[in-house]
């Protein structure tokens, strides 16, 4: 190959790879269809607190803000030097290695269990069970899902400790069992809630209480909008799961001095993984530093895994060396939460025109070891079915919580999203053919559009929420519309074949559309505001807890960024960080530093979840910088005797705007303050924050399917997003790609179950029996942000990491029916599904 | 029934007569034979392993997997272990610059052959065009899988500087990136070549 020496050289440079932004307009009105009104401030709720718009940082003239940039280089770079300091990377002189035995069965109690052979093994130290497990901590002899714990093991090596895991001798009295949906349902279950039965139900003063359900709300009147219903129909659809896996395996090290004790987790919080940690062994929060800077995926489902970690703190105490456990894949995936199997029924009645008059949803959850409401919890619910509803006179949701022996339902790559509205876009998209509707005009009808109210019905707890107003709750920053009609544009729906199959030839391409609504956009509040000062006036409890940041200008003129979260992959920090330098007045984020993960080094906080960080870690970071933002001002206007009012601040320089001359720097400021500046900022989380400032997500997907077996592809993917204004577009669409290809997996891999026990282990013996999509697999993308500009954050920022994941399976199911006629009513998306229902006539039915 | 990987090699072990009076693929005969214990512990062995040009010495059992080797007993922990069963790539070294997973090669089949981890790519001060193009293009979101691609890419490069995307897809189509950051992997891999060729300059 002949290379010409005078061709100028390509300059390598981040770059978006396929990303389209939608810019709106600084100020809309909601008879326009989106956005916010005019004016500078907002009023919010029934006791009219005024916000400035933007929290007074309006998204114009962004230098940093909105720029593709890649992510701050001491996170992202460690990652390709094998140098992030994940837990499973820690090597420790004399460390012990651990490993589990775990239950075999679906339920069982231990009958006897003799470990003397296996405490006699080579190198090992020592064997932890029911019987000298920490009294703060113990373990039973109950075990209620296959993968329980039984024993722990730790010995000088790995295979060592696998020796003697073996050599312990344990039997099982068996008990029934109901480790599916199915079995949890049925009447002749055994009964798992000691006498309560298997479904989970309120107390009878909760609003939503209902004796036959786990959560009921209801609106108008469900018969009288049937009798007046032109067309009814019934579906009934099946999700059977999903699993998330992470790449890290799970586990922890444990090392002590004296009764300090150091240990390495994973999962997404701190100081929240400290103090259960602490309340496990029975010692001060204190005694205990906590170190979590990256982990390899975390999909909020690792966070379950920290059930071992008192363990190893134990065994690391009782031996007195440090301990170190990684669990193999198939004992890490009965611990970590998974997306459940449920059985969702929709009686939807409509009238010719198109509109929903009435309609019933009924769905039925196996939620696994737990005593929990789980997915039928209120704010969970409502977010899952108010998508289709907020205009439906006549509507009833109920929702079925099942106590099962399966692996514990949870947070799983979004908590709800892909399992329940698996349900809901195929069902949108059956009614929109039933009524002779294209699927996109029909999610318009019916998605509410800014400016739409919530009823009461919905919101019977609203009068509680901090800015109801009259009990109701409008819809604000919320871009229904643009993310179907830019996303169609995109996809191109206009060549689109309307007739399921219609196209001819073995190979058949379509398209479908899916959409998703979640609660990313819900924001706290910070100090200094006054619903901070009311929520936090009271016990705040949850992971998500009261959020710090502390921003620190030293005596160089860097600014230090403390936040205690952990880094998934996500990044976060380094949205955080161009947020820093904008308020700041940087043209660049080459001035910010941050320190993060460690307990010893970051000021407490709470667990990153649900894609918030932005407004609530971010609500905590900008509100310490916009406190030293003001300290800098003031401590300038005293030392050049000029007015705040008549101050500039641009890179690290302070100067009168009438005279230049009269200047002052970050650094000098630092030097005079005996070396450094320094402001601490708080958000909270409470009762999920301001109301309605939520996302909205649409998914299209292109496939083409081979009729002959049945086989299929996806081929394009546009993934549109309500981003608010996205911070970092280079960042934000690596982790779209992520969301999009996992979610797509999920519509087509079920739970890898145990062929003699479903619904309760994973056989998976790595990989290989759960197909994770390589990079043979993924389909092209297309990512459209909608920057729909949130009035009540800084910069018009909110988060939608998770607004539209909830889309992407629905959607892959759409178009495979829309390319060969074929509708998948039973999870998983599969080419067996596929061929059967083309050969009974590609109706599916 | 847990598969691992030690009861694989113990299955083996019990599993030649099979293979040799069945005459049966000796694979297929290992999974269907009952497992044999094997007598541990084991002969203790003490070998020279060459790793991104240096020599260490390891002690190691005939059971010591390479990964064990490197990261747990010579303390190079670049190099990540992550489904342990041979399937995600997240583990990958150069033996003597083809790809193999660490996890499931023993330590024993590494001796007297040259060993190349993410360690031997590059560092902070000094960063291989790949890991500073990764770093420009979001090539890792979590980082958990990368020092196992960039290997094997790096074993790529070193014999086609001008791969296809086909070509690196079909060398990468052995590691898992669960963050999927996989377009960003191949125009990393590919404006790798660039520069290494002289096209694209940093």
């Amino acid at each position: 190959m002949s290379q010409n020496p005078q061709k100028p050289k390509i300059k390598i440079e981040p770059k978006l790879e396929s990303t389209v932004v939608i810019r709106q307009p600084m100020v809309r009105n909601f008879s326009t269809g989106g956005g916010h009104l005019p004016g500078d401030v907002l009023t919010e709720g029934d006791q009219k607190v005024v916000t400035k718009k933007w929290q007074g940082y309006p998204p114009e003239n962004l230098k940093v803000v909105g720029k593709p940039m890649p992510p701050m280089p001491e996170v992202a770079i460690p990652r390709f030097l094998g140098k992030a300091e994940y837990a499973t990377r820690v090597v420790l002189p004399n460390m012990l290695h651990a490993k589990a035995v775990t239950n075999p069965h679906p339920r069982a109690t231990i009958k006897s269990l003799d470990t003397s052979k296996a405490e006699k093994m080579p190198g090992v130290a020592y064997v932890l069970t029911y019987k000298n497990a920490p009294s703060t901590y113990p373990l039973t002899r109950e075990l209620n899902f296959q993968g329980d714990l039984v024993a722990l093991v730790a010995a000088d090596t790995e295979d060592l400790a696998e020796d003697a895991a073996d050599a312990i001798e344990v039997e099982y009295d068996t008990l029934p069992a109901a480790s599916t949906l199915k079995d949890a349902m049925s009447s002749d279950a055994p009964d798992l809630r000691q006498g309560k039965g298997n479904l989970v139900i309120l107390s009878p003063n909760n609003p939503h209480y209902d004796p036959k359900a786990t959560w009921v709300a209801k609106h108008g009147d469900v018969e009288k909008g049937f009798a007046e219903a032109d067309i009814i129909k019934e579906f009934t659809y099946y999700f059977a799961g999903a699993v998330s896996v992470p790449m890290q395996p799970c586990g922890s090290v444990a090392k002590w001095d004296g009764d300090k004790l150091t240990f390495w987790g994973m999962g997404q919080s701190i100081y929240p993984s400290r103090a259960s940690l602490a309340k496990a062994l029975g010692i001060e929060e204190s005694k205990i530093r906590f170190i979590d800077k990256y982990n390899g995926c975390t999909f909020g489902a690792a966070n379950a895994a920290a059930r071992f970690d008192p363990y190893i703190a134990t065994i690391a105490k009782v031996t007195g060396r440090p301990v170190k456990l990684m669990l193999p894949k198939d004992q890490e995936l009965a611990h970590i939460t998974i997306k459940p199997e449920n059985l969702t029924k929709f009686k939807v009645g409509a009238k010719k025109d198109g509109r929903i008059v009435a309609l019933t949803h009924e769905i039925h959850i196996s939620n696994g070891d737990q005593e929990a409401v789980g997915h039928a919890s209120g704010e969970i619910s409502k977010n899952q079915t108010e998508l289709y509803t907020s205009k439906v006179p006549n509507w009833k949701s109920s929702w079925h919580s099942y106590k099962s022996n399966a692996i514990k339902a949870g947070i799983c790559r979004s908590y709800t999203q892909q399992e329940v509205k698996w349900s809901w876009e195929n069902m949108i998209d059956e009614m929109a053919e039933a009524v002779g509707m294209d699927p996109i005009q029909f999610r318009l009808l019916h998605v509410p559009r800014p400016g739409t109210t919530l009823t009461k019905d919905w919101h019977e707890d609203l009068g509680k929420k901090y800015e109801a107003e009259n009990g109701v709750v409008h819809y604000d920053s919320f871009a229904s519309v643009e993310v179907l009609e830019e996303g169609a544009k995109a996809i191109g729906w206009d060549k689109r074949n309307p007739v399921p199959g219609g196209n001819p030839g073995r190979f058949k391409r379509g398209m479908g559309v899916g959409m998703s609504q979640h609660h990313p956009g819900h924001m706290g509040y910070h100090d200094g505001e006054v619903y901070f000062e009311k929520v936090t006036a009271q016990p705040i409890g949850g992971g998500q807890g009261l959020f710090t940041a502390e921003i620190e200008i030293g005596a160089d003129g860097y600014v230090t960024m403390r936040n205690a979260l952990p880094d998934s992959g996500t990044n976060h920090d380094t949205a955080l960080a161009a947020l820093v330098a904008e308020m700041l007045g940087f043209t660049t984020r080459d001035r910010i530093r941050v320190v993060w993960g460690d307990s010893d080094l970051a000021p407490s906080s709470g667990t990153w979840i649900a894609g918030k960080t932005i407004t609530l870690q971010g609500a905590a970071v900008c509100s310490a910088t916009n406190k030293l933002r003001q300290d800098l001002l003031r401590r300038a206007a005293d030392a050049l005797k000029v007015d705040v009012a008549k101050l500039q601040m641009r890179d690290g320089v302070i100067s009168s705007t009438e005279d230049p001359k009269k200047r002052t720097t970050f650094a000098e400021l630092a030097k005079a303050n005996k070396g450094s500046i320094r402001q601490t900022g708080m958000g909270v989380n409470k009762d999920q924050g301001r109301a309605l400032t939520k996302g909205v997500g649409a998914c299209f997907v292109e496939v083409e399917v081979d009729t002959w077996t049945g086989n299929w592809r996806f081929l394009r993917g546009v993934y549109c997003h309500d981003t608010g204004l996205a911070v970092n577009p280079l960042v934000a669409e690596a982790d779209m790609h992520g969301s999009l290809v996992e979610s797509f997996q999920m519509a087509t891999d079920s739970i890898p179950w145990d062929r003699e026990f479903p619904g309760t282990r994973h056989y998976s013996v790595g990989y290989l029996s759960y197909r994770i999509p390589t990079i043979m697999d993924v389909p092209e993308q297309t990512q459209v942000f909608i920057d729909s500009l949130e009035p009540r954050w800084f910069f018009g920022t909110k988060s939608f990491s998770e607004t539209s994941i909830g889309s992407v399976p629905g959607a892959i199911s759409n178009a495979i029916y829309n390319a060969c006629g074929v509708r998948i009513r039973e999870h998983p998306i599969t080419r067996e599904k596929i061929i059967a229902g083309l050969r009974r006539g590609g109706t599916g039915r | 029934m847990r598969y691992s990987r030690r009861d694989f090699l113990k299955a083996t072990a019990g599993s030649g007569l099979i293979a040799l009076t069945t005459g049966s693929d000796g694979v297929v005969a290992a999974f269907a034979a009952p497992p044999v214990p094997i007598p541990t512990p084991m002969t203790k062995e003490t070998a020279t392993f060459n790793i991104n040009g240096r020599n260490y010495q390891a002690e190691y059992e005939a059971r010591t997997t390479l990964w064990e080797v490197i990261a747990v007993k010579l303390g190079l922990t670049g190099t990540n272990r992550s489904c342990n069963r041979a399937s995600c790539g997240a583990c990958s070294v150069l033996l003597d610059g083809t790809p193999f997973y660490s996890c499931h090669t023993l330590a024993m089949e590494a001796v007297g052959k040259k060993i190349f981890t993410v360690e031997g790519l590059g560092d902070e001060k000094n960063l291989h065009p790949m890991q500073k193009i990764g770093y420009l293009y979001m090539a890792a979101d979590c980082g958990f899988c990368t020092p196992g691609w960039e290997v094997t890419a790096k074993g790529l490069l070193d014999k086609n500087l001008n791969p296809s995307v086909d070509e690196v897809k079909s060398a990468l189509a052995g590691h898992i990136c669960r963050c999927a950051a996989y377009s960003a992997i191949i125009r990393t891999v590919i404006d790798t070549g660039k520069v290494l060729r002289g096209e694209a300059e940093l």
